[in-house]
């Protein structure tokens, strides 16, 4: 038979832990680092998995060459990911709106900004197409 | 004649194995505490922490629900701990505080006492749970999504994921070796290979889980994964990855066993087992889910009183 004693020592023990479960919460929470390890990009056709640091020091992928922006003097935490340009939807208002808000129209026509999945789109498949390594088909990408 | 009551008879399941409940969950707990333990080392505190609001949750849970029912206490049973510690260990490192009180809540509460409590309830408490959160909040239960932040030192994609969208060649980088020491992501407390069977021995040896479950049910992996495997190599993964990978050992020795939701006699116990082995592989191979092992637990709890039919004739006849 269970003792009245025993239950105050049990749930003495499930208050702390309980305590101490809040405390890890609070004191150690989750940080996205500065520089991000991998980008899920989640989908209806199947959520893609960007492996962000592994095109860098793994693959030796300037970051540069694919965060297009216009100076080459940009320090590494001030370049903007991917949807800080090119909306989650397309065709819906922006910051900036068109290209040459940034890019020098010598280099980009002064189209409307592209939304983040042609983009992506665009910029993965073209660069894994030039270099012939990396997915291109959808389901290469595209886990479901 | 006295009314007194001499013999009070309950219905299966019931077998003796010389220890008593406490001594079962507590038994549990510690089995489990390697595959914890691996865990929380690889994912550091925030994994400590699920762990403990897990355990902590489920415990006051319990005790509010014996509160509220105006039953006796029954949370020095360990039960209620054994169950918080296996949601934890089923659920990624990175998973919010408040998806963790829920999912325990839901455990202790839908998934226990509302069917009366330990020993009534015809699911296993942790899995009803999981695929509750799994349909309700998919985007916390994915590990790829869940794990982004975390630097690791092997492949981070979800092995089960993998293999399912991309085939075989694509886990070729997953040796045996480094599943069982938890080269994988997964739950806090499902990657580690070797500290989920030394568990699961240790569980057999002392008797607290039927070997006749956890084993028909690996072999059911097993041969299913073999079948898919030589009819088309290229596209299914080998049976040896799929033992060691997602919530198979976790499942074959944790959730299977289940006192009150498996069988309690030997022949439908094989088949209870082997048949979940089946059907995790069915689902993982051509359903829609990566990892198939909670629902096949779910289903064959359902058929779980049915397959208890099988059992020994009586002797004599009916005068």
């Amino acid at each position: 038979m269970t003792s009245e004693k025993d239950v105050k020592l049990v749930l003495s023990v499930a208050v702390v832990l309980f305590i101490v479960g809040v405390l890890c919460y609070a004191a150690f929470p989750i940080k996205s680092p500065k520089i991000p390890n991998r980008i899920q990009y989640r989908s209806a056709t199947g959520h893609a998995l960007f492996e962000h640091i592994e095109h860098n020091t793994g693959y030796d992928v300037e970051c540069l060459e694919c965060h297009h922006h216009h100076a080459e003097d940009l320090e590494d935490e001030e370049l903007l990911a991917c949807g800080a340009c090119h909306p989650q939807e397309a065709g819906k208002a922006s910051d900036p709106e068109v290209c040459n808000e940034c890019h020098d129209e010598e280099y980009y026509e002064d189209t409307e900004m592209m939304g983040r999945m042609d983009a992506t789109h665009n910029q993965c498949k073209t660069c894994h197409a030039g270099i012939g390594a990396g997915p291109i088909e959808c389901a290469e990408c595209h886990l479901l | 004649m006295s009314s007194k009551k001499m013999f009070i008879v309950s219905h299966a399941p019931f077998w003796h194995n010389r220890s008593n409940i406490p001594e079962r969950c507590y038994g549990m707990i510690w089995a489990a505490m390697p595959a914890v333990a691996l865990g929380i080392v690889q994912y550091g505190l925030p994994a400590a922490g699920v762990v403990f609001l897990a355990v902590g949750t489920a415990i006051l849970a319990e005790w509010l629900m014996n509160r509220l029912t105006k039953r006796t206490a029954t949370i020095t049973d360990g039960n209620a701990a054994l169950l918080g510690l296996l949601f934890a260990m089923l659920i990624p490192a990175t998973t919010p505080w408040w998806v963790v009180m829920v999912g325990t809540l839901l455990t202790v509460v839908i998934g226990l006492h509302v069917f009366g409590g330990m020993g009534a309830n015809p699911f296993h408490p942790v899995a009803v749970s999981m695929m509750m959160l799994t349909v309700s909040w998919p985007a916390f239960m994915d590990f790829n999504a869940a794990l982004v932040n975390y630097e690791l030192s092997f492949n981070a994609v979800f092995p089960l994921s993998l293999s399912k969208n991309l085939g075989t060649a694509a886990v070729a980088g997953f040796t045996p070796l480094d599943l069982l020491l938890g080269q994988q992501t997964g739950g806090i407390g499902s990657t580690f290979g070797l500290g989920l069977i030394g568990g699961g021995l240790y569980l057999m040896a002392k008797r607290y889980i039927r070997w006749e479950i956890s084993l028909s049910f690996l072999a059911g992996i097993y041969m299913t994964a073999l079948v898919f495997h030589m009819a088309a190599p290229d596209q299914y993964a080998g049976p040896l990855f799929h033992l060691l990978t997602g919530y198979t050992l976790v499942g074959a020795f944790f959730l299977l066993p289940d006192n009150a939701s498996s069988p309690v006699n030997p022949i439908p116990m094989l088949i209870y087992g082997a048949g979940a082995g089946f059907l995790a592989m069915l689902i993982r191979n051509i359903g829609s889910y990566h990892d198939g092992v909670l629902l096949a637990v779910l289903l064959m709890n359902l058929v779980n009183p049915l397959l208890d039919k099988i059992r020994p004739k009586a002797l004599g006849k009916v005068a």
